[in-house]
């Protein structure tokens, strides 16, 4: 079973949900041709340019943390400063995995933006990925590349999905 | 890829591709020499990857009855057995059904994982012991 596509095509299902909004997003899987990055997104729409954001995604059928709740996937220093590096909005999408029934599980989103000393052993779960947060995701991408929001500088962690 | 159009075809496709990969069965191509223009996709059996099928996608929300109503007919020339996926693109759920002889076999059948491995391994036993 190739794990890794699996996750991602999760990944891409939950971001093309449908909202009140309507759908907000298409992805492209990218995983194994591009280091660190996943998935590319767009948000569906009329607007040229295109606005858009890149994943990398972690799955896990371990659950979580028994101390602070937290998703059992790691994610090294070095890629999360590879992601941090790119000048566009990127995030990391944690599934806790049901495998009888992948529709069922659970994702959680956070920015990765900054500089990073250390990797994540785990990860928080504050930002479920889930119809309104989809919503607000796709504002925040609209803004960062309206430059209204420019969460992207690394001096500046202005997301509202920061770890 | 004919489903690919809208992002309701692509959901669906993007469905059925993790649901056969979760199965742990089949794996799936898109890429094979020679596919099908009318397939969207070449499931392979993994235990022997001889072993083909055809995938087809609908993107639809007809409820089982209709789906049953409405499609009737098989694509009569397809030199694979194909299994014919009908995909609640909003749900994230279907059913599916295979061909076997270009017709369908049996009923619609809920796509769940233990239901298309049991339907995917007892197809593939029924055709070797009806070829020996």
């Amino acid at each position: 079973m190739n794990d890794g596509e699996i996750s991602e095509l999760l990944a891409s299902i939950f971001l093309s949900r449908k909202t009140g909004q309507g759908y907000l997003f298409k992805t492209v899987l990218i995983g194994g041709k591009y280091p660190s990055i996943d998935l590319y997104a767009e948000i569906l729409g009329d607007n040229r340019p295109k606005n858009y954001c890149f994943f990398q995604v972690k799955s896990t059928i371990q659950g979580y943390t028994k101390r602070g709740n937290k998703l059992l996937v790691q994610i090294t220093k070095d890629k999360l400063n590879r992601l941090a590096n790119f000048n566009a909005p990127t995030y990391l999408i944690g599934i806790d995995y049901k495998e009888n029934d992948p529709f069922s599980s659970i994702a959680y989103i956070s920015a990765i933006r900054g500089n990073y000393t250390k990797g994540l052993p785990s990860m928080p779960t504050h930002h479920v990925l889930n119809e309104g947060n989809l919503i607000q995701l796709k504002n925040e991408i609209e803004a960062f590349w309206q430059g209204t929001n420019t969460f992207g500088n690394k001096n500046s962690t202005n997301s509202i999905f920061d770890l | 890829m004919k489903n690919n159009q809208n992002i309701q075809g692509w959901r669906a496709d993007q469905i059925v591709k993790l649901f056969v990969l979760n199965s742990g069965v089949l794996s799936i191509t898109e890429n094979y020499p020679d596919i099908d223009d009318r397939l969207d996709y070449i499931g392979i059996y993994r235990e022997n990857p001889q072993i083909k099928f055809g995938i087809v996608i609908k993107a639809t929300k007809y409820s089982q009855s209709e789906i049953d109503r409405k499609y009737t007919s098989t694509q009569e020339d397809m030199e694979l057995p194909v299994i014919y996926f009908f995909i609640d693109y909003d749900k994230e759920a279907g059913v599916f059904r295979l061909t076997k002889n270009r017709t369908y076999t049996g009923t619609l059948i809920p796509m769940e994982k233990e239901k298309f491995k049991f339907e995917i391994n007892k197809y593939i036993n029924d055709y070797y012991s009806n070829s020996q």
